[in-house]
């Protein structure tokens, strides 16, 4: 930054990571094969959308006792908690003693479905892994993807010097694009979506809600 | 003792107009038959502002500007509705309102199978307005094809919810607003709203007149 000294700075920045998940390989089959037996009515959550393109389970997906879902538990909880961690002024010893509470959810999209844009109260955090993904075809821009809303009103006025912002200050959606054995980390309050689905298989992502307590806390909101 | 005076007030309300052109049949018809062969390459918007889709044609922003007795009909139609919002809910004299000068950019879309329109505000307007030629055929089991969605501009105000915050009546209400239009129906809001058309399932079009104005 030029002429003069001075600092630049993101002043509002929103978090957002992606992860590969280690052993995804191994795991991801076993996932999709349990999932794609229960994605029916016994399961189906009755508050998420629904539609035949597009089912969306229960958030109780970590109780389940099977060890694919438990190994998955295990490692998105650790990779959540790694984003936190890196997001916050805790020590590692302060970060340690945190409690750490989740509900998961799958959600399966089939091709030509969406999921319907989304945001998730009760909890500070949201991880989105995939487990598979489809064989895309066609044209389609934003085939398939995970869209994050920007929010921010202020480019109700906009012009030669702020449209073509460079990131992390650019005012736009932002795109992630679901790859098998990934996981997008983000603030739960976000709006988002699964944009239309253009080819063949399905997406099958696992969204989990993560809040933390600090030590002793008991007073947590009802999920 | 007498009890104090509640005051509850929707200090951060966002104006949406609603209304509905009465014997629209004709005036639909021949829009859209104007629509349908235009849809080509010289009149399609030649610098959009989204990534375009195959499904989806946007015209240019020069509609309100053709000569055609349907379009100049829409064009007065679609102009006064905002107009009339406006006189609503400004507190500028009537009479400093009538004095200004309505601009605008002015398009039409025809959306087909899978077709959408990602969230999306509008930049260097005041107000906007969807107005709707044909909805295309409802879809039993797609009960959002071809919604229009606008969003709610407080992000985060459902972040935290309990029995006291769930179901707050519509003035208060926190969230998505879905609008599913019916031919002849008019929308008018604010141009900073981000708003979305989730994918449409129809077998035919569904076909929508839009405006973004700016008064001087």
């Amino acid at each position: 930054m030029q002429p003069g000294t001075g600092n630049l700075t993101p002043i509002f920045a929103m978090p957002f990571a992606s992860l590969q998940l280690p052993g995804a390989d191994q795991l991801n089959p076993q996932l999709q094969s349990l999932l794609a037996g229960r994605a029916n009515a016994e399961h189906a959550s009755a508050s998420l959308a629904q539609s035949p393109l597009l089912f969306q389970s229960r958030d109780d997906l970590f109780d389940w006792p099977e060890p694919p879902v438990q190994q998955l538990r295990a490692q998105l909880l650790r990779a959540i908690a790694t984003v936190v961690a890196s997001c916050n002024d805790y020590t590692e010893q302060q970060f340690g003693e945190l409690g750490m509470h989740s509900r998961a959810h799958f959600t399966r999209v089939l091709p030509d479905g969406f999921m319907p844009t989304t945001s998730y109260s009760q909890a500070p955090w949201c991880a989105v892994y995939c487990v598979t993904a489809p064989e895309l075809s066609g044209a389609r821009p934003l085939n398939g993807v995970l869209q994050l809303y920007e929010t921010r009103l202020a480019n109700a006025l906009i012009d030669a010097s702020n449209w073509r912002l460079k990131q992390p200050f650019e005012m736009a959606h932002h795109i992630w694009r679901p790859t098998p054995g990934y996981v997008a980390i983000f603030p739960a309050f976000l709006p988002h979506q699964v944009t239309f689905v253009q080819g063949r298989g399905s997406l099958l992502l696992v969204i989990t809600r993560a809040r933390f307590t600090s030590p002793g806390q008991t007073d947590l909101p009802p999920w | 003792m007498v009890a104090p005076t509640l005051v509850i007030t929707p200090a951060f309300a966002v104006p949406i107009g609603e209304t509905r052109l009465a014997d629209c049949e004709r005036l639909n018809k021949e829009l859209e038959s104007l629509f349908l062969a235009r849809e080509n390459d010289e009149f399609r918007n030649p610098t959009p502002s989204h990534l375009p889709q195959q499904e989806l044609f946007e015209s240019r922003f020069n509609l309100f500007s053709w000569p055609e007795a349907c379009v100049r009909e829409l064009r007065t139609v679609m102009l006064n509705t905002v107009a009339q919002v406006v006189r609503h809910v400004s507190s500028t004299p009537p009479e400093q309102l009538a004095a200004l000068t309505i601009h605008n950019h002015t398009w039409f879309h025809i959306t087909r199978y899978g077709g959408s329109f990602v969230s999306h505000n509008h930049p260097l307007a005041s107000w906007s307005a969807v107005y709707c030629v044909r909805a295309g055929e409802p879809v039993a089991d797609q009960p959002l094809s071809g919604l229009l969605r606008f969003f709610d501009p407080r992000t985060g105000a459902n972040a935290y919810r309990d029995a006291a915050n769930a179901d707050l009546e519509s003035t208060y209400a926190v969230g998505v607003r879905n609008f599913r239009l019916t031919a002849g129906q008019i929308i008018v809001f604010p141009s900073y709203v981000y708003h979305e058309v989730a994918p449409f399932y129809g077998a035919d079009t569904r076909i929508t007149v839009a405006t973004n104005c700016w008064f001087r």
